[in-house]
């Protein structure tokens, strides 16, 4: 494996705690609801599952233990406060986010300094390992990889070719046509909310267990808010989350890159390249949708509470 | 027909009155004395707490610095939310406001002590402003969600910083800990009063002044009635005769120059250098601080000492094991409370009206006027 080869692969691994928040914060859109504290579920969830693995010294009991934890995290601190209390979603996902960054941060403030028991290696797939560059790069990586293409292909499935991912759609277009349609509207919120959440868990496990191999606090630096973007940036497309993850696991792997190559920009200046491009992108894509049709792809009753007999 | 007892909405943009907000802030800060109580093993953690914050002079000296930049965080984000915005970047503003004054103090250090502060502080100003202009004029012109850029934005200043200071203003023998320049002039010091044993900067001063100033404008001058057009629903705004787009981009324009205000302040009163240590935490307090506030921009200066003490509080318990980021948990707990109360605030407990009856304030028919209509047995 030369040296680009090994950067592109970094990058693929980069992405893939992004494309799982990334999944999980559109189950919340494509329900109609916009949860912007991505990163708090994503630091209790790194946080949860290194904890577990360094205790248990298996390394797939944190994965299992962080998505339940995460599960059962952003229940509690979004969808009871958005669902049944009605409260601002806006002023529940700064809660969420600022609950997860400090708690995370006291849970695992004794194991900053503690490694993991064992790394998880990569796992070659039979026949496509072998290609010529793409081999390296996309078919010898750790299998939470894998996993997060494969969900993201079946969540891309069901979305839009399945009648659960039309009454899903439609729950996030106009909930209360859903609900004259007989879809429990707000039950399958709340069981969207706990899977979405599960996968934004996992994203935090995969960055603390597989890409970083540690835990410090505030370890995930935005990348909840970058997922964020990539959702917009996917146009709420699951497929197009894939694509998107890879781009920003790219710029995400600039700094450390140029700093191992003796590039002379220094690294905090190459590191800066995964922001501003988000904030680029951002604006392009918004742009781009509102020139085209007058309005975002987005659903359009995201954000707004249903309430059954108010509209 | 049973009598029962019913939620019904009130008034849907109602924000929670003062007893409530209150009572938000005792059960909020409850629920995280219990939490830091489960979090820690040392004994006397609340003995700490105290002799940190109330319980001697210089638990109450810290109370005021940490207020100084924290009170300034509030007033940009309550500017923002003026104009109907989340200016979740006073971080950024704040780091960004303080290079470009010590830009100034760099360059221009021979000039005399009080000239070169007026200076510094404008550029403080200058710096945060120009910040916040990428995510104001996205946000005004192309809707682009403001939460996302400003957020950010505070990386890439942070960024920024370590390029700085461990680049062309590396300083020899920097604060253990943290990244940093070495000092700007002395004379730009900010005076520091002495109360008895406590000691007071003239930085808090001047944020509280700055808060006072920002109530006056908005209560007594157009800029109130511009902002509050700005927040509402576009036609109005074009009826009364006011660009909202344009209203949004000046007070983000605002907000951010204040944000960068607070870097300016913090470094003259208190860290003397363009550093990290200019901000922990700061603009995410500022949040809630503004979100406690509400409508009341006096309001806050006492909100702001509130977290200021829970900050000192924090601070205290760092050797009793714990994170200095558990204030952000705090912070959380304080504003799942904060919207929980506003949404209670929108509604009124009604008792004995029937299921789907209409409201008590209604007119009621006389009661011979509908044949169908049955008298209910009592």
């Amino acid at each position: 494996m030369n040296a680009t080869e090994a950067a592109l692969a970094l990058a693929v691994l980069s992405a893939a705690p992004l494309l799982y928040a990334a999944l999980g914060e559109l189950l919340h859109e494509k329900l109609g609801m916009f949860n912007a504290g991505i990163e708090g579920v994503m630091l209790m969830g790194g946080v949860i599952g290194y904890m577990v693995a360094v205790d248990s010294a298996n390394i797939l009991l944190g994965f299992a233990v962080a998505a339940i934890a995460a599960a059962a995290f952003n229940l509690l601190v979004y969808a009871f406060p958005v669902l049944v209390m009605r409260s601002s979603q806006i002023l529940v996902s700064f809660a969420l986010w600022f609950i997860g960054a400090g708690l995370s941060a006291q849970l695992g403030l004794n194991y900053v300094s503690r490694p993991l028991p064992e790394s998880i290696g990569n796992t070659s797939i039979p026949l496509l390992s072998r290609l010529p560059f793409l081999g390296n790069i996309f078919f010898r990586q750790p299998w939470p990889v894998y996993v997060a293409v494969a969900l993201t292909l079946v969540v891309a499935f069901v979305l839009k070719r399945t009648s659960h991912g039309l009454s899903m759609r439609a729950i996030g277009e106009d909930p209360a046509s859903a609900h004259a349609s007989g879809i429990p509207v707000r039950a399958w919120q709340t069981f969207y909310t706990g899977i979405g959440g599960a996968l934004m868990g996992i994203g935090g496990a995969t960055l603390t267990l597989v890409v970083t191999g540690t835990w410090t606090s505030q370890i995930t630096a935005g990348r909840g808010f970058v997922a964020f973007a990539l959702v917009i940036f996917a146009g709420w497309r699951a497929s197009g989350l894939i694509w998107g993850s890879f781009l920003f696991g790219l710029l995400l792997v600039l700094g450390p890159v140029g700093q191992a190559h003796g590039w002379s920009i220094p690294s905090s200046i190459l590191g800066m390249a995964p922001y501003i491009f988000t904030v680029a992108v951002l604006t392009f894509r918004t742009w781009l949708e509102l020139r085209r049709s007058g309005r975002t792809l987005a659903p359009a009753a995201l954000g707004l509470v249903f309430v059954r007999g108010q509209r | 027909m049973t009598r029962r007892v019913s939620l019904r909405m009130h008034d849907p943009a109602a924000t929670a009155p003062l007893w409530m907000r209150i009572v938000t802030i005792a059960l909020g800060l409850a629920v995280s004395a219990i939490v830091v109580g489960l979090s820690s093993s040392s004994p006397g953690i609340y003995s700490s707490m105290w002799a940190a914050t109330f319980g001697s002079s210089l638990g109450l000296t810290q109370v005021g610095q940490l207020a100084t930049p924290l009170i300034l965080a509030g007033l940009a984000v309550a500017i923002g939310r003026r104009v109907g915005l989340w200016n979740v970047g006073v971080d950024g503003q704040l780091l960004m406001g303080a290079w470009a004054a010590t830009f100034v103090a760099f360059h221009a250090g021979g000039l005399p002590g009080p000239l070169l502060v007026v200076l510094m502080m404008f550029a403080g100003l200058l710096g945060g402003a120009v910040w916040a202009l990428l995510p104001a004029l996205t946000r005004a012109y192309l809707s682009v969600n403001e939460v996302i850029t400003t957020l950010m934005l505070n990386f890439v200043a942070a960024l920024w910083l370590s390029y700085w200071t461990t680049g062309p203003w590396a300083a020899n023998g920097a604060q253990l800990g943290s990244l940093s320049t070495r000092q700007v002039p002395a004379g730009t010091y900010l005076h520091q009063f002495s109360v008895g044993s406590v000691t007071i900067g003239l930085g808090l001063v001047i944020a509280v002044v700055a808060v006072v100033v920002a109530a006056i404008a908005l209560r007594w001058l157009r800029l109130g009635y511009y902002a509050t057009l700005a927040s509402g629903e576009e036609a109005t705004a074009r009826y009364a005769g006011v660009s909202q787009r344009g209203a949004q981009l000046w007070g983000f324009l605002v907000s951010g120059a204040i944000g960068g205000f607070a870097g300016v302040v913090v470094e003259l009163d208190q860290v003397h250098r363009y550093s990290s240590a200019l901000t922990s935490n700061t603009g995410y307090i500022g949040l809630i601080i503004a979100v406690l506030a509400a409508t009341s921009l006096l309001g806050l200066v006492p909100v702001g000492v509130l977290m200021a003490v829970v900050v000192a509080a924090g601070n205290g318990l760092r050797i009793a094991g714990i994170s200095s980021d558990l204030v952000l948990f705090v912070t959380g707990v304080l504003l799942l409370f904060a919207g929980a109360a506003d949404v209670a605030a929108r509604y009124r407990l009604r008792v004995g009206a029937p299921p789907g009856a209409a409201p008590v304030d209604a007119v009621e028919p006389p009661a011979t006027a509908s044949p169908v209509m049955e008298v209910p047995p009592s």
